[in-house]
């Protein structure tokens, strides 16, 4: 083994360690030092991947990629689990909680860096059962229902994606995704049922089900996993297989479906939503339909805007999750009026990421949203753009009805309620990437496009 | 052995797998896959994959013993329930073994015919075995690890009572 292969391999192995130390720890140590355990070695993680960002390539295995790809899935997992650790509290998910958001994490990064097909199956289990875990942890009649909707939804994407494992495998030879491009009807049917499989995880329309209620009924850290590591994850990955793959024609046509359904029907019920958390699960809905519709165009832009709609994403489902886990369960539309006045940074943590999410400027998702639009347009997909910008229209409707109540003025006096420092280092950092990316995005627009190279 | 019989054991997998999702008795579905994956074993070991055959009835029909024990775990264990349950499930033996019994047919009268070109059998030693899994694949057998303390974790969850203790845990 040599020097640059341990490098690889570093981020993935201290993601796995921090889980080994979260789970060691968390019967014997008090939870704040368990999150400690867990955030030391994830930091670890992000500073070792921004380090050798563009460094030569030095594959550990034969599983893993180690492009400037795999680094920025790796770099968006591995942060987006530092931000998520930050608000898991033992009352909402248990003591081991930390440990599952780092194997999550975990999973997250090995998604992302798949250039075979173990390691997509795995990392797809490895960001899924976690999230069940999470999920079922209070044990409330709504929390058990999201976590086996999960896991039964999950099921039968995992059992699709192997189907569609074997089919790849019996056409090509080779579990590996460049020998899948051999075409013909065994692989095409391969790719529909790896389709099926990324779809569920992905929450595109027919298998969106279970989106909406584990946003709103398990613990807040569940969503913001959901959202940000695993939907960023599967993005990756999915970017892979139709970056290696010389775009079947059954790979686009069930993208472009999928997508356009779960735009249409993600942005109609997320605007009839009055509780945060639902709203936000129907919305991920349609931002995975954005994503799809992107895929299933294809272009010279489509790798740098399925790359920085993620990006966007990330940060702003992070910040929304803090603040829904400060709430706890106070999350109703009437519930937010005035939080800017009950907890200054909350509010504005909140409203900034709305912002994000709904697309305005100067915030990180504006540019995404340029991108989306920009992508779909070069490519002469005006159907597909016709769906994004009345989807993304709904969209800044529902999320300003939010944004707009957090600044309105309460109409009873309140007391400030003091916020915890980690609680609140995870929305600071969460808001300034949202705005200091979005006011100059040149670093994240210049790796996406050096991922793509 | 032949492809004949591999293509036969494998008609009959089939076939008890279809029969298997479509049975109302979680006991019969049960036997039922069963019976299925041991036919899939023999379609192993008539390709010459011993191996794959040999993990195949240890480990997937050893599971579905540990499956069993859920089963019985959560039926209803009064005296009645139980005289009524061994009523009807009183030939619930019949169509599986008859899988079984169907997919050694073509050893025992020699049926199938023609060669097959496989050769021997590869040689799987646990040596080779150990090196793959901590070699090539080492990263999949650590990621495999960490999905089981996952599933551990949520599990341990899943079963544990909840008393009053964990009213009291409240905030950290």
């Amino acid at each position: 083994m040599t020097d640059g292969t341990i490098w690889s391999i570093a981020p993935l192995a201290l993601l796995g360690l921090a889980a080994l130390l979260a789970m060691v720890l968390a019967p014997i140590q008090p939870m704040p030092r368990v999150r400690l355990a867990a955030a030391i070695p994830m930091a670890m993680a992000v500073v070792i991947v921004l380090a050798r960002m563009h460094g030569p390539e030095a594959p550990f295995s034969v599983l893993l990629a180690d492009d400037v790809l795999a680094r920025l899935g790796t770099l968006l997992a591995a942060s987006a689990g530092l931000g998520i650790v930050a608000f898991t509290r033992s009352f909402c998910t248990g003591r081991e909680g930390p440990a599952l958001v780092a194997i999550a994490a975990a999973g997250g990064a090995a998604l992302a860096s798949a250039n075979h097909g173990v390691t997509l199956f795995l990392g797809l289990e490895l960001t899924t059962i976690p999230m069940v875990a999470l999920a079922l942890m209070p044990r409330t009649e709504t929390a058990v229902e999201a976590a086996y909707k999960l896991f039964l939804l999950a099921g039968v994407g995992a059992a699709a994606l192997l189907m569609g494992l074997v089919f790849g495998f019996a056409a090509s030879g080779s579990l590996r995704f460049d020998a899948w491009s051999v075409g013909g009807p065994v692989a095409a049917i391969g790719l529909a049922f790896l389709l099926v499989g990324l779809a569920v995880k992905f929450a595109l329309v027919p298998f969106h089900m279970w989106s909406p209620d584990l946003f709103a009924g398990a613990p807040a850290p569940v969503g913001a996993l959901a959202g940000a590591i695993s939907k960023v994850a599967v993005a990756i990955a999915a970017l892979r297989i139709g970056l290696t793959i010389p775009a079947p024609e059954i790979w686009g046509l069930g993208l472009l479906l999928a997508g356009a359904a779960a735009v249409v029907w993600g942005n109609l019920a997320a605007l009839r939503q009055t509780n945060l958390m639902r709203m936000l699960g129907y919305s991920s809905v349609a931002h995975s339909g954005y994503l799809a519709l992107v895929l299933s165009v294809g272009g010279p832009l489509m790798g740098e805007t399925v790359l920085i709609y993620a990006a966007s994403y990330a940060p702003a489902i992070v910040a929304g999750f803090a603040v829904a886990a400060l709430l706890g369960s106070a999350t109703r539309l009437e519930d937010l009026r005035g939080l800017v006045w009950s907890h200054p940074l909350a509010g504005v943590a909140l409203g900034i990421a709305l912002l994000s999410l709904a697309g305005l400027p100067p915030s990180l998702g504006f540019i995404a949203k340029l991108y989306l639009f920009s992508s779909l347009a070069g490519e002469a997909a005006w159907g597909a753009l016709i769906i994004a910008v009345i989807g993304s229209t709904l969209g800044f409707a529902y999320y300003m009805r939010f944004a707009i109540r957090i600044f309105t003025s309460p109409q009873k006096p309140v007391e400030q309620i003091p916020l915890s420092r980690v609680d609140g280092t995870a929305m600071v950092a969460s808001v300034a990437l949202i705005i200091l990316l979005g006011v100059y995005p040149e670093p994240l627009t210049g790796l996406a496009a050096a991922a793509l190279r | 052995m032949s492809w004949g019989f591999a293509i036969w054991a494998a008609t009959l997998a089939l076939a008890a797998a279809v029969l298997s999702v479509t049975r109302a008795s979680a006991v019969h579905a049960l036997l039922l896959l069963l019976a299925s994956l041991l036919a899939l074993g023999a379609a192993f070991f008539a390709m010459s994959a011993n191996f794959a055959g040999v993990i195949q009835l240890l480990i997937y029909a050893g599971a579905v013993v540990a499956v069993f024990v859920f089963v019985v775990m959560t039926v209803d264990a009064s005296e009645t329930a139980m005289a009524h349950e061994r009523k009807l499930l009183r030939s619930a033996w019949r169509w599986p073994a008859l899988f079984v019994g169907l997919s050694v047919i073509p050893i025992l009268f020699g049926i199938g015919g023609g060669a097959m070109d496989a050769g021997a059998p590869a040689a799987a030693d646990t040596r080779e075995l150990g090196l793959l899994l901590f070699g090539d694949w080492g990263v999949a057998t650590e990621l495999v690890a960490l999905m089981l303390i996952a599933g551990m974790i949520g599990v341990r969850h899943l079963g544990r009572s909840l008393g009053p203790r964990l009213r009291e845990r409240g905030r950290e």
